[in-house]
């Protein structure tokens, strides 16, 4: 589903990727993992087109993505989270989601003023979603409130409902887990599984978190220093020297 | 009274215009006056009589003249923005200065077409209906006619998805990235749609004054827009409409005081310290404005 | 050629001048139009020293240099301070900035008055030089003055450890205050150079020219211009641009009309931030 070839990416003489090479299956939670610095969020970032690569390619579904511009590779059904929440803090829950959803006709200022009707429609079938994200994630009491004022953990299912809106087929989760207590942490855990297994979503995560980690992905990438270290199930990964230096030894 | 009325409505057009660019999408507009210029001399152009000393002379009817000072804006503002909508907002504030001061001198170096600084006259639209004593009010009828379509089709196309989009681009250009809008597009979008706003209050301030110059499209009058729209409430329509009228009032009203201060004290000067002293307190104290914005989820169910 | 000798003259008035708005661009991180007031005072405070206390000119001007200092320190402390510790972006400080410009300029009409001023010195006649070009004892005094200055703060920032620890600031402010440079001192400094730069520049255009309270504004407009060319926080590209711009600007007289010569530095600096944004020396942006 994703593949990344001989990918590298240089800012000012730091080698933050440095010919990274591996695939993510279809239908799978697929860890990345590795110690501070390996590249891991870089990575993602190059996935989501903020910069373009210095080398390498990325292909998505058969579609090469490394230069298209960002907004245009939502469209292939690819979302992503954030490490440090980005919710739109001055707009309400409800709002933060209903904006999710690609090429909705009321964007065009045309149409709205000129087809309201429609736009009504579909303003109202993108709100049942909403409301409908917000009841699997259980925070539908919140749908009325800031999302400036929200908890960290509330704040999280908030990015991972907005990436739910747009029903992707690959999902990148950037460290889901910062912050977040063990209990919802379970929950998440839990959605993310539930839809792995009747949606069909991919899932792609980068995690810190070891126990969340071996208890939800396989398989697991392990990047070091710019590069693919490793990759397999929990237990391999577990076993593996040369990950258990990377860590002991590079910090993390 | 009548007339203080009708220039508060131009300004608060011009202030909605500088509210969609700012207030709800975060765009930095130094540029106003341009605009403003283009859209008063256009419509003036487009209705006046033929004259050798300017260009001009179609003796286009009103509505039709408002039209193409409006889309006139527009142009100006694609092909301004195409280039400079990329910029950091700081960046950007210098570069729409500097537009909008490009207007102002040519419009003052060349004569031949808009008699530079001796300045324009521009017609009184059906003047020849309307009873003399009444043609005030008349004016000011449709002036507020104009605001209130312009206010009514802002409302509107913020409370929509489109303005949902604006609004996230404001809070967060990469999230916005990130689910799919094209941000630069919109960005363009709104620059154009407020300049085409200010082109209009342009077209409708020139009717109104029944003479322009260069002067009335100082750096001075982009200021004021902006603490229209700072002080008002960014992102509030009706809140900057009030911005307008109130701001205008302090304008208009420190006049008096000339009356009332010792002889040699200097109003204009008293005019500009008030002005700034506005902009630093609104950014000192509460960069929301007045009003703030309505908790509004898209209003358009 | 007599145009080349005015862009020359207007480029040392210009250089001298964007040295200190470069570098408060850079340090303080924005786009300080309250500079313009700082033009203005350079010239009225001089004019007050000299006309109306009879001290000797060069001195008015040295005595001017700090009493600007203290103001721009003084409504540092008021203002921007406030909004650094808030986290205010460059642009909500540029438009405080834009908001003390007025005040200032009204300070100046209310103090001094509209109407235009001179320095109470006797009318010089121009020297006539080869070419046809004609200059006055005053104006190559300027551009002497100019480079004599420039040189100055040349030494200051190189060989000064206060300088030094400017030009990292300027480079790298998160660097710098790693490495533990006072960034507060460092700002205190940046103020007083630009009193030292905006103050001469003032004086200059003044001389040359006249006073009128708008002088700053109308100058600080091709001082941006210059800053951007030379890259943001550069302050010998900051030089360079002076000069590109000031002799852009007479030059452009020959070929059209005079009143668009604030026009060239603006196509010149929006055409630098489509190119090359980071100036023609980097680091700007």
């Amino acid at each position: 589903m994703l593949r990344v070839n001989d990918l590298k990416k240089t800012f000012g003489g730091i080698k933050a990727v440095d010919g990274c090479n591996f695939e993510v299956e279809a239908e799978t939670v697929t860890g990345l993992i590795g110690p501070n610095g390996a590249g891991k969020t870089t990575v993602f970032n190059l996935i989501s087109g903020f910069y373009p690569p210095d080398g390498g390619e990325i292909w998505f579904k058969d579609t090469r993505i490394d230069d298209m511009p960002p907004y245009r590779i939502p469209r292939l059904r690819l979302a992503r989270t954030f490490q440090i929440t980005r919710e739109l803090r001055k707009m309400t829950v409800i709002d933060n989601l209903m904006v999710a959803p690609i090429d909705q006709m009321g964007e065009k200022l045309w149409n709205s003023w000129f087809r309201i009707p429609s736009v009504k429609h579909e303003e109202r079938k993108i709100r049942d979603k909403a409301l409908d994200v917000l009841n699997f994630l259980e925070i539908s009491d919140l749908k009325d409130e800031y999302a400036g004022n929200l908890s960290g953990g509330q704040k999280k299912l908030l990015e991972f409902g907005r990436t739910m809106m747009t029903d992707p087929e690959l999902i990148l989760l950037d460290e889901p887990g910062a912050g977040v207590n063990p209990t919802l942490m379970k929950k998440l855990n839990g959605y993310i599984e539930s839809l792995r297994t009747d949606e069909g979503m991919t899932f792609f995560l980068i995690e810190h978190d070891m126990d969340l980690v071996m208890e939800l992905c396989n398989p697991i990438i392990v990047m070091s220093e710019g590069k693919k270290l490793a990759e397999g199930s929990a237990s391999e990964i577990k076993q593996n020297q040369k990950v258990l230096e990377a860590y002991l030894g590079g910090g993390g | 009274m009548i007339f203080f009325l009708t220039y508060a409505a131009v300004y608060a057009i011009l202030a909605i215009g500088l509210n969609i660019q700012w207030g709800f999408a975060g765009l930095v507009n130094f540029g106003v006056a341009g605009f403003f210029a283009v859209g008063a001399y256009v419509s003036a152009f487009m209705t006046g009589a033929p004259s050798p000393y300017h260009l001009g002379g179609f003796s286009l009817p009103f509505p039709l003249a408002l039209v193409i000072a409006t889309i006139i804006s527009g142009i100006f503002a694609l092909i301004l923005g195409i280039p400079v909508i990329r910029l950091r907002e700081d960046y950007l504030a210098i570069v729409t200065i500097g537009f909008a001061e490009i207007v102002r001198l040519i419009i003052v170096t060349e004569r031949n077409i808009t008699k530079g600084p001796y300045g324009m006259g521009v017609i009184k639209p059906y003047k020849d209906l309307v009873p003399s004593g009444f043609y005030g009010l008349f004016y000011l009828g449709i002036s507020l006619a104009i605001l209130g379509i312009i206010y009514l089709a802002i409302q509107r196309a913020v409370g929509s998805p489109w303005g949902r989009v604006l609004r996230t681009i404001r809070e967060d250009e990469r999230v916005a990235l990130v689910l799919g809008k094209n941000v630069n597009w919109f960005k363009l979008q709104v620059l154009i749609l407020g300049s085409m706003i200010f082109g209009l209050g342009g077209a409708v301030f020139g009717h109104f004054f029944n003479f322009i110059t260069p002067n009335h499209f100082l750096p001075m009058e982009t200021f004021l827009v902006w603490v229209m729209v700072m002080a008002g409430g960014s992102g509030n329509n009706l809140g900057v409409v009030v911005g307008a009228l109130a701001i205008r009032g302090v304008w208009e009203g420190m006049m008096f005081l000339s009356d009332i201060l010792p002889q040699g004290v200097q109003v204009g000067a008293i005019r500009l310290a008030v002005i700034g002293l506005l902009l630093v307190l609104v950014i000192m104290l509460k960069p929301e404005g007045i009003l703030g914005e309505k908790k509004t989820a898209s209003d358009i169910l | 050629m007599q145009l080349i000798v005015n862009g020359i003259l207007m480029g040392a008035i210009i250089s001298i001048g964007a040295v200190g708005l470069t570098l408060v661009s850079r340090i303080l991180h924005f786009f300080y139009f309250g500079y313009a007031g700082m033009l203005v005072l350079g010239a009225y405070f001089t004019l007050t020293f000299f006309n109306f206390l009879g001290i000797p000119l060069v001195l008015s001007l040295i005595l001017s240099i700090p009493l600007l200092a203290l103001l721009a320190i003084g409504v540092d402390r008021l203002t921007f301070k406030n909004l650094r510790s808030r986290g205010t972006g460059p642009f909500g400080m540029m438009v405080v900035g834009i908001g003390l410009e007025l005040l200032l300029r009204s300070g100046v009409r209310l103090i001094w008055g509209s109407d235009v001023m001179r320095y109470d010195l006797p009318i010089t006649r121009a020297m006539v030089l080869p070419f046809d070009i004609r200059v006055t004892k005053n104006q190559l005094i300027i551009i002497g003055a100019s480079l004599a200055l420039m040189y100055l703060l040349h030494l200051f920032l190189a060989k000064t450890r206060i300088g030094k620890a400017m030009r990292a600031t300027a480079d790298n402010l998160e660097l710098a205050k790693i490495r533990g440079i006072d960034t507060e001192r460092v700002i205190m400094w940046t103020w007083s150079l630009a009193a030292i730069s905006a103050g001469s520049a003032g004086f200059f255009l003044a001389l040359d020219t006249r006073l009128v309270p708008i002088m700053g504004w109308k100058l600080l407009l091709p001082l941006f211009a210059a800053v951007i060319l030379g890259g943001v926080g550069n302050p010998y590209g900051a030089l360079v641009g002076g000069m590109v711009i000031g002799l852009s600007q007479e030059v452009s007289a020959g070929f059209m009309a005079a009143s668009y010569k604030p026009a060239v530095a603006f196509v010149i600096m929006t055409l630098t931030l489509l190119i090359k944004p980071s100036g023609l020396f980097g680091r700007g942006g």
